[in-house]
C-alpha cells in the first residue's frame, strides 16, 4: 500500500500563471504524485465552507507547498492583513511543510535591488519611532508610493520580504523556459532518501536529548536548595568554566543570507572577583588574565567595577580594541565573573559598535548553559561563603 | 530595537558616538539573559522534537 505525495500548487489566479499551474498538475500526476489545485480538485465546496479556510485546510493536508509568484498579489484581506496565497505559505511554514518557491526572475531581481531596502528602511524608522512593527497595509502604502515597477502589485514586495525573512530560498521562474520538473522532483527524492536510513539514530538521539533536558531540570531545581560554603579548588573550577566557554563566527543575519563579519576564539581566561566593602577583590583567575588584585567600586576604567555597579540585571559585553578581546561579564550578588574571548585585529571600535548585537547574541547563544550554571553555583554560595 | 553602546575613557562613561580611540573600553548590555536564552532554546528544541517524531511516524507508516 503506497501513499502518494500530496503537493499543493499555490499562486495567484492570474492569466500568465494559468498555463504553468495546469501543466504542473499534469506533470505531478504523471510522476505519480497527488497534486492539489484549486481549479482541478478542491475548488468546489458547499456554500457553508469558507473558501480561505478550505485552501488552508488543503495546505495542512499536503506534504509540500509549491508556490509561484509573479507580479500580481491577489485579494488582500484587511482583517488578517494578508492575501490568501500568503496565508497558504504561513500555514505551510507553521506546519513545517516543505515549501518550494519560484519567483519571476525580473520581480526577484527588483526585490533584491530596490524593494528590500525600501521595506527595511521604513520598518527600522517605524520601529525607532513607535517601538512596534508597522502593519502590512502601512508597508504596502509606502511601497505603492516608491519608485518601483508599476506593473508589480506593491503587496508582492511585502510577500517576498516575508519569505526572505523566513529564510526560505526561492528559485528563478522564467515562464518562457520551463524548468526540468522531473529532474527537480527526482532531486527532492534524493534529498529525502539521504535521511531515511537514519530513523533509528534520530529516535535514539531524541530520547537522549529528553534525558539531558530532564537532567537540566533536576540541576536547576536542586542547586538553589544548596548552601555551598566555599571553594575546594577554585583554580580547577575556573579552568573548567574556561574550557566550557567557546568561540564562534559572528554573522549578520539578512534572512536570505548570513554574512560572516568576524569571529572570536575560545575563552582564554576567567576571573572571579568578590565584593569586600568598597572594592571588588580577586578570588581567582586562570589563563591569560592579568587583572589587578582589586578594583574600587567607583573605578570607571574597570569592566569589573562597571559590571558590578550596573543597575540593570542583564549581563554585559565589553570590548577593548587594544587588547583584541571581548569580555563577557556576569554580575552576581556578591561577585563578578568575567570570561575573556580573544578576537582578531580585524575587530576595531567601529566594527564592534556596528555588530555588537550580533556579537552578544552569538556569545550567549553558544554559551548560555555555562553562564547560567555559573550563576546558579555562585548564587548558591551567597549565604555560606 | 538596537541597544546603545557606551564608552569608558579616562574615568568617564558616556554613550559612544562615532569612532572611538583604540584604548577606549566599549560596552553594551545584552538584550536577553542566559536564562532567557535557555528557556527559548529548550522550548524550540521540544517543538522541533515533536515535529521530528510526528514526521518519522508519518514517513514510516505503512
Amino acid at each position: 500500500m503506497f501513499t502518494k505525495a500530496k503537493i499543493f500548487i499555490s499562486s495567484v489566479a492570474q492569466d500568465s500563471l494559468k498555463q504553468l499551474r495546469e501543466s504542473m498538475w499534469d506533470i505531478l500526476r504523471d510522476l505519480g504524485h497527488e497534486p492539489m489545485l484549486f481549479e482541478r480538485n478542491f475548488g468546489a465546496w458547499d456554500s457553508h465552507t469558507n473558501p480561505v479556510q478550505k485552501c488552508i485546510e488543503c495546505v495542512r493536508e499536503s506534504d509540500a507547498l509549491l508556490l509561484f509568484i509573479s507580479n500580481k498579489a491577489g485579494t488582500f484581506y484587511e482583517r488578517s492583513q494578508r492575501t490568501v496565497t500568503h496565508m497558504e505559505l504561513i500555514e505551510a511554514c507553521a506546519k513545517r511543510k516543505t515549501v518550494l518557491v519560484f519567483v519571476d526572475r525580473m520581480v526577484k531581481a527588483e526585490y533584491f535591488a530596490k524593494a528590500k531596502w525600501i521595506i527595511e528602511e521604513y520598518v527600522e524608522s517605524y520601529k525607532a519611532e513607535t517601538s512596534s512593527f508597522p502593519k502590512a497595509s502601512d508597508i504596502v502604502a509606502v511601497l505603492s508610493r516608491a519608485d518601483l515597477s508599476p506593473n508589480v502589485d506593491p503587496y508582492v514586495w511585502f510577500f517576498l520580504h516575508d519569505i526572505v525573512g523566513r529564510g526560505i530560498y526561492f528559485e528563478d521562474l522564467n515562464l518562457a523556459v520551463a524548468p526540468d520538473w522531473k529532474m527537480y522532483f527526482s532531486d527532492l527524492l534524493r534529498r529525502g532518501l539521504q535521511l531515511m536510513p537514519f530513523k533509528d539514530a534520530i529516535e535514539t538521539n531524541e530520547r537522549q536529548l529528553d534525558q539531558y533536558d530532564h537532567f537540566y531540570d533536576i540541576l536547576t531545581s536542586a542547586i538553589p536548595s544548596l548552601d555551598i560554603t566555599g571553594f575546594r579548588n577554585l583554580k580547577a573550577l575556573l579552568k573548567s568554566f574556561q574550557r566550557s566557554v567557546t568561540g564562534d563566527v559572528v554573522e549578520h543575519d539578512y534572512g536570505y543570507v548570513k554574512e560572516p563579519v568576524g569571529s572570536f576564539g575560545d575563552c582564554s581566561a576567567v576571573t572571579l572577583y568578590e565584593l569586600q566593602e568598597d572594592r571588588l577583590v580577586v578570588r581567582g583567575k586562570t589563563g591569560t588574565a592579568i587583572g589587578e588584585d582589586y578594583y574600587l567600586l567607583d573605578n570607571k576604567d574597570s569592566f569589573i567595577a562597571l559590571t558590578y555597579s550596573n543597575p540593570e540585571p542583564n549581563d554585559q559585553v565589553f570590548f577593548k580594541e587594544s587588547n583584541c578581546t571581548f569580555y563577557y561579564c556576569l554580575r552576581l550578588p556578591k561577585h563578578v565573573m568575567t570570561f575573556h574571548l580573544p578576537c582578531g585585529p580585524d575587530w576595531n571600535t567601529d566594527k564592534f559598535m556596528a555588530s555588537k548585537d550580533s556579537v552578544i547574541r552569538v556569545i550567549i547563544d553558544k554559551n548560555a548553559l555555562a553562564f547560567d550554571f555559573v550563576r546558579m553555583l555562585i548564587g548558591a554560595m551567597q549565604h555560606g561563603d | 530595537m538596537a541597544t546603545k553602546v557606551y564608552v569608558s575613557l579616562n574615568g568617564v562613561v558616556t554613550e559612544a558616538v562615532g569612532t572611538q580611540p583604540k584604548d577606549a573600553l566599549l560596552f553594551a548590555p545584552s538584550k536577553k539573559s542566559a536564562a532567557q536564552v535557555i528557556v527559548e532554546q529548550r522550548a524550540n528544541r521540544r517543538r522541533n522534537s515533536q515535529f521530528i517524531r510526528e514526521r518519522l511516524e508519518e514517513a514510516f507508516k505503512r
